[in-house]
């Protein structure tokens, strides 16, 4: 069932949290909401559900205004941060709560948290209580009693943010595999941008209550609308720069006052305009050599580098200021195919001319460049 | 010079729990058992005797169902209490559960003096009811009302905490899954606050069965009447019966023994719960 989020609006005692928030949710999508804490996510989620109301807007379930329902008559399903395994029933009595209070028969209702407990990979644990069963498990047991009655719409609040980073990344992959066979609409919230990534269909990144940039993720990444976006969804490096020269096809923009970059691809910028011009630390390469003329290439020195297991993050200070960081794989210098880098050596930073992130100055930073966010 | 090492190294342990009962044999092991050795000072049939007259049997009755009343009153009230405080944010909250434990730390004597001033006959809804024939004070109203008032702060301080530490998502994930507030309330709240309702309950029971201080005030200590066990164990003593009042003071003393020994097992047990949850 698709849900219409229409411009609501949330605060507590005069503090906004959620701020004339409009968001599409269709049938059977995955929609995520990224965002630090604090940002209006779970509230969002919250109102959706009808555990608190909104002051202004509305909420439709597949066209019904479900804005002043309460939660039992909404019939959606929940999946809390914490769980909430009700530590007084076994793990099959949670998962029938929802059934029983319908009044399924006993036999329906053992016969699918039966089958839920499969979906959900815990085949016989039904007789267990939540204290016997790790983190893991009991995030898939909330899953399967939120399911277990069917619900229209799935609402999951950081359903993996209280579980080791392994299991993490285990049951983010059972949980896509687990939702894409019932092909529930679904909205999660996480502020695990790798977590969003993964499994939205959409993801919308919230800020400050309010909505900053909706859709596709790899849009959301490689074309985010705002700096904060393209410093929330992964690390950035930012300059200030100006527009020397734009035609349809390419843009030239001048980055301190005198070294040119250019980026392929139409854009809404006029020459003259000020700009922040944003590259990614993994679409940057180092080299001794100088770029090619259908490349980028910026000249500093290596002033730090730091080893993260699979990379090597070198923070590379440009010429005219301003510090870059950047990522190289370590396997290329095991291979040979690199040779490492010294710390006060001089080389090229270089980028493809297809990358960047054009964005208008309103949101130009104070200093020159910008820290990778992290 | 070996042995003497040996023998101080075998009680060594022993000395600091030695120190404890000597300290605490005159003030606590003693008085205990003297109640008892007074009571079958006589023999066995004279306690017996003793114990099955009718001002006794009336006065152990009494107390026992004073006692029961309470708990059952503070239970609801003392519940109610612990949610509001829990569950509900208004301003004054703090102040509110201050108030509500006052009992605890006022002279029961005092507590006695301000509900007589209060519903007695020359108090400020004494007079009002007065006239309608409704007079509270020195029956077992009153003293109902002053075994309320004093043992109310123990089963709030024993539910109380527990709505603390029940997270509202259990209730919401019970609203989210269709339960009404009723379910939620049986299902999921009833259940976590079972063991400290009885226990809550238990602790009531034992600090109205021996209220003296606010029973004394409010009942005017009428035998046969308004007089509890422990009002008894008190006019025997003033009028040098000391055997009677010791057969009751024995009595009363098994049956603390015996709340408190329930107490402590469900204690341990929630707790064992507790622990076996949080593994």
């Amino acid at each position: 069932m698709s849900i219409v989020i229409d411009q609501i609006s949330k605060s507590y005692g005069g503090h906004t949290v959620v701020d004339r928030v409009s968001l599409n949710v269709n049938d059977g999508e995955l929609v995520v909401l990224l965002g630090s804490s604090g940002s209006g996510k779970s509230t969002i989620l919250r109102l959706v559900a009808g555990l608190i109301l909104p002051d202004e807007g509305r909420i439709m379930l597949n066209g019904v205004d479900i804005t002043h329902l309460p939660p039992q008559r909404r019939g959606l399903g929940f999946v809390f941060q914490n769980y909430s395994i009700f530590p007084n029933m076994t793990i099959a009595e949670n998962i029938e709560f929802g059934m029983r209070i319908r009044k399924v028969p006993l036999r329906e209702r053992k016969a699918h948290s039966e089958r839920l407990l499969e979906l959900v990979g815990l085949p016989g644990l039904g007789s267990r209580y939540s204290s016997q069963l790790s983190g893991g498990q009991q995030q898939r047991v909330a899953l399967a009693r939120a399911l277990a009655y069917e619900p229209p719409v799935l609402l999951l609040d950081e359903p993996l943010g209280a579980v080791d980073t392994k299991t993490r990344i285990q049951l983010r992959q059972s949980l896509k595999s687990i939702l894409k066979e019932i092909g529930v609409t679904t909205i999660m919230v996480t502020h695990d941008q790798q977590e969003a990534f993964e499994l939205a269909d959409r993801v919308a990144i919230m800020n400050n209550g309010h909505i900053e940039q909706y859709g596709f993720p790899g849009d959301v990444y490689y074309n985010p609308a705002t700096q904060f976006t393209a410093d929330f969804v992964g690390d950035i490096n930012f300059f200030e720069g100006r527009v020397t020269a734009s035609t349809a096809e390419e843009c030239e923009i001048e980055l301190f006052g005198h070294w040119p970059v250019r980026r392929r691809g139409s854009h809404p910028f006029q020459p003259g305009r000020n700009v922040l011009y944003g590259v990614r630390p993994e679409q940057i390469r180092v080299s001794l050599l100088e770029p090619e003329s259908y490349e980028n290439g910026i000249k500093g020195v290596i002033e730090n580098s730091m080893f993260f297991g699979d990379v090597t993050r070198y923070s590379i200070r440009l010429n005219r200021g301003g510090v870059v960081d950047v990522r190289v794989l370590n396997y290329l210098f095991i291979e040979g195919m690199v040779m490492p880098y010294e710390l006060n050596e001089e080389v090229w930073l270089i980028w493809s001319q297809g990358s960047g992130i054009i964005l208008a100055d309103e949101t130009l930073p104070e200093t020159r460049s910008l820290s990778p966010a992290g | 010079m070996n042995q003497g090492k040996a023998f101080y190294k075998k009680i060594s342990p022993m000395l600091p729990a030695g120190f404890l009962v000597l300290v605490l044999l005159p003030l606590l092991l003693l008085p205990l058992a003297s109640v008892f050795i007074y009571a079958l000072r006589g023999g066995p049939g004279n306690l017996v005797a003793s114990l099955t007259t009718t001002d006794v049997l009336f006065a152990l009755r009494f107390s026992l169902i004073i006692a029961f009343a309470t708990a059952v009153v503070n239970t609801v009230l003392g519940t109610y209490a612990a949610w509001v405080l829990s569950k509900t944010r208004f301003p004054g909250r703090e102040q509110l559960g201050i108030i509500l434990n006052l009992p605890v730390a006022i002279p029961n004597v005092v507590v006695g003096t301000s509900l007589l001033l209060l519903w007695g006959p020359i108090g400020l809804f004494g007079q009002v009811l007065g006239p309608l024939g409704i007079q509270p004070m020195f029956t077992s109203v009153g003293v109902l009302l002053a075994h309320v008032f004093v043992t109310f702060p123990y089963m709030l301080g024993t539910i109380k905490p527990v709505l603390d530490d029940l997270e509202t998502t259990y209730e919401e994930a019970a609203y989210t899954m269709g339960a009404s507030r009723w379910q939620a309330f049986l299902h999921v709240v009833f259940p976590a606050l079972k063991g400290g309702l009885l226990t809550g309950a238990l602790l009531t029971f034992a600090h109205s069965l021996g209220e003296f201080g606010a029973t004394v005030m409010v009942s005017g200590n009428l035998r046969l009447r308004t007089q509890t066990a422990p009002l008894y164990i008190f006019s025997q003593f003033e009028s040098g019966n000391i055997q009677a009042a010791n057969s009751v003071a024995a009595v009363l003393a098994i049956l603390s023994f015996v709340l408190f020994s329930l107490i402590l097992f469900l204690a341990a047990r929630t707790g064992r719960k507790g622990a076996q949850r949080g593994r």
